[in-house]
């Protein structure tokens, strides 16, 4: 099987249904108000839609040590490494982060 | 009319799944089938989904082309249940999604102009009175500041362009009545 953009798209559509499912069931039991204005007490996934929280878990990049270090397509998948080193650690290694500071620098010299 | 008219073209003439007419509704599938047109006495009604912004807007370009007669509604009016206060609760939920980044910046990039088609289907319902209470309560929405001690600052929620323009809005809805 290829791993080209469409299979992509779809591991990451399903790692985002499986953790706003996890959401839906942990948050708090208030109501929700969903980007369209609308309250809610039983949110489904599809509530989340346009929300943060739904682009916040498109990253497949976390904390974890499975996502942030551990090498899994490689036949050399044993041994995990630490992504992106920088001196004094300036960049996490994730990518939200030196996305947000690649913007910073280019509003700094007015491209953006 | 045929429903899959309203499709717009580079989507249909690719015969892409992701857009289908399902019942009396067109819909677009991203993870659920979410409703966004159907159309009632010869007239369409678009939802005004915050979920899909590009995909309202590509639908009113395409209905702009068409030269047919549409307006805009809230998305909570697909469900069975209801609303409440219909009339107030949609020009609500017009001036607020025009507040919003996705509709200001994209209506104006399609010359749509989103005011004039509010005054019309007010007029149409006879509910234009209550503009002006909505937009009142919308206006304190957008113009909302908080002030930063630390850095004496002030800090809004909505840009500069949107506050400037729901400034002056009411003044346009008025204008675009008596037009």
């Amino acid at each position: 099987m290829s791993r080209n953009r469409a299979w992509r798209r779809y591991i990451e559509e399903s790692t985002v249904i499986k953790r706003l499912k996890i959401k839906c069931s942990t948050d708090s039991w208030w109501r929700f108000e969903d980007v369209n204005g609308i309250k809610k007490y039983h949110r489904r996934v599809i509530d989340y839609l346009g929300n943060k929280d739904y682009y916040r878990s498109k990253t497949t990049s976390t904390t974890k040590w499975d996502s942030r270090y551990k090498t899994k397509y490689s036949p050399n998948s044993t041994n995990g490494y630490y992504r992106d080193p920088k001196k004094f650690r300036e960049s996490t290694g994730l990518r939200e982060k030196d996305k947000r500071d690649f913007h910073k620098i280019l509003r700094e010299n007015g491209f953006k | 009319m045929d429903l899959n008219r309203l499709i717009p073209e580079r989507f249909l003439n690719v015969g892409d799944p992701k857009w289908k007419v399902k019942g009396d509704f067109v819909m677009f599938k991203k993870i659920e089938h979410i409703p966004l047109c159907f159309v009632k006495d010869d007239t369409v009604y678009v939802f005004l989904e915050n979920k899909l912004p590009k995909q309202v807007i590509f639908l009113t370009q395409h209905l702009m082309n068409l030269g047919l007669e549409f307006y805009f509604l809230m998305p909570e009016c697909s469900s069975p249940k209801g609303v409440e206060y219909f009339y107030y609760d949609n020009i609500k939920h017009y001036l607020l999604s025009y507040a919003k980044d996705h509709f200001f910046y994209g209506f104006n990039k399609i010359n749509f102009n989103i005011v004039n088609n509010l005054v019309k289907w007010s007029e149409k319902e006879d509910c234009f009175d209550l503009i002006r209470e909505a937009h009142a309560e919308v206006l304190k929405e957008v113009q909302y500041a908080t002030w930063d001690y630390y850095s004496r600052k002030k800090y809004f929620v909505y840009k500069q362009d949107i506050r400037e323009e729901f400034r002056t809005m009411y003044r346009e809805i008025v204008i675009s009545k008596i037009l």
